[in-house]
């Protein structure tokens, strides 16, 4: 209610004191409060017989730099910020007017102090300051001339001081405004408008990001300035990069693989499945393979690798059943696949290995084939060592009829004798050779072969004074091996190892040692002498065909056949040799290049 | 007195057989098959020609010929290599040779292949012999 125009004077002079909604006061020139509003003492309390520096700051003494000191001192009025005012027991923030009070002969007398709590809007214009810096983009505000009038600190640390520069300028380096500029759309429409910016930073690098433009609106709606959010999204742009490069690579790869690649989720359903996978299983390019179809091409154990502990399935001879229900021979490789642990699926390579297998038999065939050519080119050795001992035995006889020598007689019909006897032992040996025989793989111990082979040679070798004995590793899994023949080259290894211990000169403890172990999925065989051991020729030659180190006694075909049926077991046949101190021979079968087993 | 021959041959047979022909020959024949320390029987049988066969048991003829080269009593001793090996082999003549030749050791007296020829085979031991009686007046020994 106004009052009534009478009553204003005394209404000024009793009531606008208190009236007035911000904090007054009036000190002495000693400091002390003397006049107070209400809105006084709500803010600061009681004031009463109080010294201002008491009522704002809870002080004795004045404040150093005190406003009203300076007023009383100079009589000029004084608006001032004034921070560490205690109000309900807090700081806060005041602007503060401080008027003199002038006394009739114009002398400061006493001060007004007038109190605007700022505390609220300080924190609003603080938080506002802290987002505007700190908020996780690049923020600017545009003027419609595309000058730059304010920037964040983010936007600084980026492109630097750019204030009052044209923001292609200063953004970009261009001398021109862009043609897709973002700004200009928002002041032709008021609306806001995204784009895909590129900036140069004050390190001169480029940087990617995406823009957001916003009129600032005033009261009436009107506005003259954009501001601009900018968010980096370089590093995005990299990764998408690399992303699709990755997807691309991926996707090339997988269509134009030789190999057939497939893949099932973890509920088994067929993800992917390349042409080349098409082709093999002879599946139409179009038509959709389910699991129960896959499970049934697969050979068995294959397709619930995922329901399995096993991570990896690898079977490097196998066979899958195709849609046309015709059996292909396969390298099949499955690798679970694992996201942060968890099993999301099964990629499977897979490579048709019927032109491999047909190369391998060729190639076997002809290893055959040319091991009986060079067997017969070298068989002409074996016959002039035969015709020069039956020449012996026809001289030997014929002299001693001739001189009437008995015993000359007697030694050629011998040598006669042996030397039919070996022309048969050498046209059998040989014969079987040049047949070549088709390697029969069973499911063996390694180690009962070995230990056969020492039962069979245990006599000959006391009676030769030659220790034999066969050491073996524990646990050697059974294996597909043609049984009679690797007991056929370790009867050959042994028996050689005995004959070098016969022909050694030396007088010690001779001993023949056979080892079995495994290693690393390869199976080892060792047979290991203290003989004569083997010079530079002969080692030289002991795998060739027909050489023989034994006169009368060898065919020369022992080492050939043995190396022969090491090579059909996919293994590999390697010695050791020292002349006069002995041999090793090692027999080395990689599991996984063993053969078949046979039906 | 009569030329000792020594016949070095892993083959029974032909031992026997060589010794018998070198013997009717009018030759004093021993052997051996190789595997005898060859500098304990040279030494004491003091042949004056060798046989040596290229292949036999464990030790090739070719590290007996290196070791009689080296040897400074034997290496005059003549020697007649005798192979059964082909062409083909690396104990034909044509590679026992080229092989010598590198290792800087001289080519063996003669090389004889098996089937042998008797009259060809007496017929060099006969040339050998007869070379080193002239070589052996020349020298005055």
């Amino acid at each position: 209610m106004y009052p009534a125009t009478e009553g204003i004077d005394i209404w000024l002079k009793e009531r606008l004191f208190d009236a007035i909604p911000m904090a007054l006061c009036v000190i002495d020139r000693d400091y002390n409060l003397i006049h107070a509003n209400r809105a006084f003492e709500q803010m600061f309390g009681e004031w009463r017989n109080y010294k201002c520096h008491d009522v704002y700051k809870g002080k004795n003494q004045v404040c150093s730099e005190c406003k009203s000191f300076q007023t009383f001192e100079d009589g000029i009025p004084r608006i001032s910020e004034e921070i560490g005012y205690i109000k309900d027991g807090f700081f806060c923030r005041c602007i503060k007017h401080t008027v003199p009070i002038l006394d009739k002969q114009g002398r400061v007398s006493c001060i007004l102090e007038l109190c605007a709590d700022a505390t609220e809007t300080d924190q609003v214009l603080r938080e506002y300051q802290l987002l505007f810096d700190q908020v996780p983009c690049n923020i600017l505000l545009i003027d419609r001339n595309y000058r730059i009038v304010k920037t964040n600190a983010r936007t600084r640390q980026t492109v630097g001081d750019i204030i009052g520069d044209y923001c292609y300028r200063g953004l970009k380096g261009s001398d021109n405004a862009c043609s897709e500029c973002t700004a200009r759309l928002t002041f032709e429409d008021g609306k806001l408008h995204t784009g895909h910016h590129i900036w140069r930073t004050v390190e001169g690098e480029t940087v990617h990001l995406h823009v957001i433009a916003v009129p600032l609106l005033q009261f009436d709606g009107s506005f003259n300035i954009v501001m601009e959010m900018a968010v980096d999204i370089t590093q995005t742009i990299k990764l998408e990069r690399g992303l699709n490069f990755a997807q691309t690579f991926l996707e090339t790869m997988v269509g134009t693989s030789m190999d057939g690649i497939f893949a099932v989720d973890k509920n088994g359903n067929v993800s992917i499945f390349n042409p080349a996978a098409r082709r093999l299983f002879k599946i139409r390019e179009n038509q959709r393979i389910n699991r129960e179809d896959l499970e049934k091409m697969l050979p068995p154990g294959a397709f619930n690798l995922a329901d399995t502990s096993t991570k990896q399935l690898y079977l490097p001879d196998t066979t899958v059943v195709n849609m046309q229900d015709q059996k292909v021979p396969v390298r099949l490789v499955g690798n679970k696949l694992l996201m942060g642990g968890e099993n999301i699926g099964v990629a499977y390579s897979i490579q048709d290995i019927s032109e491999i297998k047909q190369l391998q038999n060729q190639k076997l065939e002809a290893e055959r084939l040319a091991a009986v050519g060079q067997t017969v080119a070298g068989l002409a050795h074996g016959v002039k060592n035969l015709i020069t001992a039956l020449d012996g035995g026809m001289y030997m006889l014929k002299t001693g009829i001739g001189q009437g020598n008995i015993e000359r007689v007697h030694k050629g019909m011998e040598m006669l004798d042996r030397n039919i006897e070996r022309i048969s032992m050498f046209v059998n040996t040989f014969l079987g050779f040049s047949k070549g025989r088709v390697i029969n793989a069973k499911l063996s111990n390694p180690s009962d072969i070995a230990r056969e082979v020492v039962l069979m040679y245990a006599t000959k070798a006391k009676e030769c004074g030659v220790i034999l004995r066969h050491e073996q590793m524990d646990n050697i899994k059974p294996a597909p091996i043609d049984y009679e023949s690797m007991h056929q080259c370790l009867t050959n290894l042994v028996g050689n190892a005995i004959d070098a211990c016969n022909l050694s000169g030396q007088s010690i403890e001779f001993k023949v040692i056979i080892r079995t172990m495994e290693v690393n999925e390869t199976i080892i065989y060792e047979v290991i002498d203290n003989g004569c051991g083997m010079d530079y020729e002969i080692k030289k030659k002991i795998f060739t065909n027909f050489f023989t180190t034994k006169g009368l006694g060898g065919t020369g075909l022992g080492l050939l056949m043995t190396k022969k049926i090491v090579q059909e077991h996919g293994g590999k046949i390697e010695y050791e040799s020292d002349p006069g101190k002995g041999t090793t021979f090692r027999i080395r079968l990689e599991r996984i290049r063993l053969p078949k087993l046979a039906d | 007195m009569s030329n000792k021959i020594l016949i070095i041959d892993d083959e029974p047979d032909i031992r026997i057989y060589l010794e018998a022909v070198l013997e009717d020959s009018g030759y004093v024949a021993c052997s051996t098959d190789g595997e005898q320390p060859l500098t304990d029987i040279i030494g004491q049988e003091k042949p004056d020609l060798i046989l040596l066969d290229i292949m036999m048991p464990y030790k090739s003829g070719l590290s007996v010929y290196r070791l009689l080269r080296s040897n400074p009593f034997f290496c005059t001793v003549p020697v007649v290599m005798i192979s059964g090996m082909d062409y083909q082999s690396d104990f034909s003549e044509l590679k026992i040779l080229t092989r010598l030749e590198a290792e800087k050791l001289p080519h063996p007296d003669a090389f004889l292949e098996k089937p042998l020829n008797i009259p060809a085979l007496l017929q060099i031991i006969e040339t050998l012999f007869k070379k080193r009686g002239q070589q052996d007046v020349v020298s005055g020994n």
